[in-house]
């Protein structure tokens, strides 16, 4: 029970990895904040969760919702101590296919998702002393993966926000980190994941042969938030079976 | 987190070995603890035992093929297998650039990487044919951003144990055996104590975490790459370092 007591916001927490991440905190005794889009898919995730959670309806990437969504965590359960940016989605386009909407919806998702949901956190953060917030990147915020150049990039800011992140809230004894997840399969990637032809290539890259599940990143997920890595930040951890060794 | 392993510890007689070879017994692990200093080992025995914990100890040279390969063979034949290796021992030197002599660079290599090295080519085999295994191996923020601390010889032995993570990582990922690096920042072990009261405050102020690692901030990072919470994690370099660098 590493985190009893620690009260954790998970974005997009109604299926998939953060799914798996939630679920995952919450056997280790947090309380856990799920928001999502899909208030159903967050009330499934707090309905198998082993300790207290709360779903909540939100798209994080809005600021005005971030706020009431902080609000309702705090006025539940008094305080926040983790945000696991994980929202983010992922959608194949060649590059030069990729038009202004998938660009703009990709960085939003993914990037613009983290930002405001860590700047709106942080600030509650710093009044209480302390925090820890951790982003979901990818493999493809490291390397090239195409064809996906815009997930791609956004991936790779979301690394660079964390270590900026790290270095300037460390002052508030926050620590930022990130985790960097190979391919995994979630009901968003399984069309992929289980195309046989799809399936060889990728696993043709992973060293270990195997390719991931939610549950696979949950052991990194709770070292990075619990007190076991409190020399730890602006860190970024691959979990990838090897692939970008 | 580690009932029923078995752990390879190099350089347990102090620093972070110690501190690794204490909390892996208190995670249940037996211990084989691997040092040059025969006094230093006894005392991380005796706390060990004090605290019902299982040690091996070892007094043995990892430059040495002869020794390595001597107590794998002991720790096989008296506990019948190897499931964790991590290579914590090493030395740093601070040598300035245009004074290290051939015989200190060899030095230091040996220790820091061929040591690793050795030990790794011993253990493996018996890994690969249990089929699973977690190889550690220590570097540092000096083996990715060069001459922050200590000499260059030291820098370029601590790069080079990252390269070796991934080439073993690669070549043993078909055993299912898991190999990284954890890459310390500023320890407060004897190695930082050989630097002056002032090299020590500006190195902290440089720390966004401003404060130097302990020993156990690396056994913790060890002991979660040598648990089942990493599976799914190879060829990667964990930095434990404060966030003094990034990269």
């Amino acid at each position: 029970m590493r985190l009893k007591n620690k009260v954790a916001i998970v974005t997009g927490g109604g299926s998939g990895n953060g799914q798996g991440i939630a679920w995952g905190l919450s056997k280790e005794g947090a309380k856990v904040a799920v928001a999502d889009l899909n208030l159903d898919g967050a009330q499934y995730t707090v309905s198998e969760m082993e300790s207290e959670g709360l779903a909540l309806k939100a798209d994080v990437a809005e600021r005005a919702e971030v706020e009431n969504l902080l609000k309702d965590v705090l006025s539940r359960f008094g305080k926040v101590d983790i945000l696991i940016n994980n929202a983010g989605m992922a959608l194949m386009q060649p590059f030069m296919e990729v038009d202004d909407e998938l660009w703009g919806k990709t960085l939003r998702v993914n990037l613009t998702t983290t930002f405001v949901c860590s700047q709106v956190t942080a600030k509650q953060m710093i009044q209480d002393g302390g925090g820890n917030i951790i982003c979901v990147s990818s493999i493809g915020g490291i390397r090239p993966l195409p064809p996906m150049s815009h997930y791609c990039a956004a991936k790779a800011g979301v690394i660079l926000l964390a270590k900026t992140m790290a270095l300037e809230l460390a002052p508030h004894k926050i620590r930022v980190n990130a985790i960097a997840p190979g391919i995994i399969e979630t009901p968003a990637t399984r069309i992929r994941t289980q195309d046989p032809e799809r399936r060889e290539k990728y696993l043709a890259n992973v060293p270990l042969k195997k390719i991931g599940a939610p549950a696979d990143l949950v052991g990194t997920i709770i070292y990075l938030a619990s007190a076991d890595s409190e020399y730890v930040t602006g860190e970024v951890i691959r979990i990838d079976g090897g692939w970008a060794a | 987190m580690l009932t029923g392993k078995v752990a390879v510890i190099t350089g347990a007689a102090s620093g972070v070995g110690r501190a690794t070879s204490l909390l892996f017994s208190r995670n249940n692990s037996k211990v084989v603890g691997v040092d040059l200093n025969h006094r230093g080992l006894e005392e991380t025995a005796e706390l060990i035992r004090a605290q019902n914990g299982e040690i091996l100890p070892v007094t043995a040279d990892i430059t040495s093929k002869d020794d390595v390969e001597a107590f794998t063979a002991k720790a096989l034949d008296i506990y019948g297998k190897i499931d964790i290796l991590a290579n914590i021992a090493g030395i740093a030197l601070n040598t300035n650039f245009l004074e290290i002599s051939g015989s200190e660079w060899d030095k230091v290599m040996a220790v820091n990487l061929k040591g690793s090295f050795f030990c790794a080519q011993a253990i493996a085999p018996h890994m690969m044919k249990q089929k699973s295994g977690k190889i550690i191996n220590v570097a540092s923020m000096a083996g990715k951003a060069g001459a922050v601390v200590a000499g260059i010889h030291y820098s370029v032995s601590k790069g080079a144990v990252i390269t070796l993570t991934k080439c073993l990582a690669k070549k043993l990922a078909p055993y299912g055996i898991n190999v990284n690096t954890v890459a310390p920042g500023p320890t407060e072990t004897e190695m930082l104590m050989s630097f002056t009261p002032r090299e020590r405050d500006a190195m902290k102020s440089h720390i966004p975490l401003k404060r130097f690692g302990k020993p156990d901030d690396q056994a913790h990072g060890i002991l979660f790459l040598a648990g089942p919470h990493s599976d799914f994690i190879t060829g990667a370099t964990l930095d434990i370092n404060g966030g003094i660098v990034m990269d």
